[in-house]
């Protein structure tokens, strides 16, 4: 597929921020799956939510910086829901007031929603990256033309 | 007398897998086929899955395309050929955090999942490192912790910490750390219930790919070989395959590679009209072969 000068210069500053909302994301739902299935008394891990609060923080960043050509509108409006959700988790979890377990999930379900439509609109998002997959055919065999020379 | 039946299905396949893969060493010797299946037994009340699957409707298409998984078949088409449906399956136990092993988690409504808690918690750490480390996670789909932590809501999700033995009736789980990935987890089925059982049967996750691991390509020479691909230890994986394969005394066909294609030549078997294969490795008191 060939996109328009800015619609590639697009997709290719986008490829960041998106990388960062979905280690967000996955971090965040694995703060709630360690609390989940944890002993009871054990001490909480906020490292998860550490990583994904700097994620979140280097995606915003990210954000500010990148237009949205025409025909990305779409796209780029789905990353500013998923951001949103995913700070909104995180304001969750600091809150003060006890843990709202529901809602945290609920904004995090939100992203995930918004995150898998992504790849859908614009190639180039896919939700994986099995390249380096053990049980798949390599990526490379399938596709040399990607292959990486030294530098 | 059994006390489960066990059969293992293939879903889908890898016709071009490399066989430096499956195997270290053979650099230049080509491919195998590389099938994609899970374990299903039957008995004691229960229906047990060994790992889940993937399921091809988020992207499916994508993999095919892209990593060459050919013919893949949902879990309602291939459980029916042994007379299974998805909500009759009671327990589901994930052997590695692998898109092939897991990637199923929401395909089970009824089932309780058991995970090694080292698989989740080293994945989420390596998950933390950043793209340049990516090797660390590579057939790991971050959506599946999603799915895990909706599980875990529902009370369905159990994080094993360890070996833990009778986790059900004669089944013992076993953590090989540092292996294929950080926590896999081998199944050890006592079929007899005995203790000191004399009809073990080890399934082994992705610690081997195929009989070879156990055997070496010199069959009068035997050695243990790693598979190719490991985030773990070389060292660790042939310990590994050492004690599963001290758990059925010797007895290299007792210790089940998933991907192995050989396992429809080795028990008795059926192709499916989907081109796909139910291996039968044993039949409980009053259950009907679903091969004959
Ligand atoms: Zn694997």
């Amino acid at each position: 597929m060939s996109f328009s000068p800015p619609l590639a210069r697009y997709v290719a500053d986008a490829k960041a921020p998106h990388r960062e909302l979905q280690r967000a994301l996955t971090q965040l739902s694995a703060f709630l799956l360690k609390r989940l299935t944890g002993r009871t008394g054990g001490t909480i891990d906020y490292g998860p939510v550490e990583a994904a609060r700097t994620a979140l923080s280097e995606c915003g960043r990210m954000l500010q910086h990148i237009g949205a050509p025409a025909g990305a509108a779409h796209h780029r409006r789905h990353l500013d829901i998923a951001h949103a959700a995913l700070c909104r988790a995180v304001s969750i979890v600091l809150a003060r007031r006890g843990f709202d377990e529901d809602a945290f999930f609920g904004a995090l379900e939100r992203a995930e929603r918004d995150l898998k439509a992504l790849w859908r609109i614009v190639p180039g998002f896919e939700p994986v990256d099995f390249s380096q997959a053990c049980c798949a055919q390599h990526g490379l065999l399938v596709r040399p033309e990607a292959a990486a020379s030294p530098a | 007398m059994a006390d489960y039946s066990i059969w293992v299905l293939d879903y889908a396949a890898v016709n071009k897998f490399p066989q430096a893969v499956m195997l270290y060493g053979p650099w230049h010797h080509g491919i195998r086929n590389l099938p994609y299946a899970y374990a299903l037994l039957k008995g004691k009340s229960e229906v047990i899955l060994i790992d889940t699957g993937y399921d091809h409707k988020e992207y499916g298409k994508y993999l095919a395309d892209l990593y060459g998984v050919t013919n893949w078949h949902g879990p309602e088409e291939v459980l029916a050929e042994c007379g299974v449906t998805p909500a009759d399956v009671t327990r589901v136990l994930i052997t590695h955090a692998h898109f092939d092993h897991m990637g199923g988690l929401d395909l089970f409504p009824n089932a309780t999942f058991y995970i090694q808690k080292r698989e989740l918690d080293k994945w989420v750490w390596a998950l933390t490192l950043g793209p340049e480390y990516r090797f660390l996670v590579g057939a790991a789909d971050p959506a599946d912790i999603m799915k895990a932590t909706r599980l875990a809501r529902e009370g369905r999700m159990i994080v094993v910490d360890g070996d833990a033995e009778d986790i059900l009736p004669g089944i013992d789980l076993h953590l090989a750390a540092d292996t294929h990935t950080y926590g896999s987890m081998y199944v050890t089925i006592r079929n007899d219930g005995a203790r000191n059982s004399q009809d073990v049967w080890v399934f082994a996750g992705d610690n081997i790919y195929t009989y070879d691991n156990l055997t070496g390509l010199d069959k009068n020479d035997p050695q243990l070989v790693p598979i190719g691909l490991a985030v773990g230890s070389q060292s660790n994986l042939i310990f590994c395959s050492a004690d599963m394969l001290k758990a059925t005394g010797g007895e290299v066909k007792r210790v089940i590679p998933i991907h192995e294609d050989r396992l429809k030549d080795t028990f008795p078997s059926r192709r499916t009209k989907a081109d796909l294969h139910v291996v039968e490795l044993a039949l409980a008191k009053g259950e009907a072969s679903r091969v004959g």
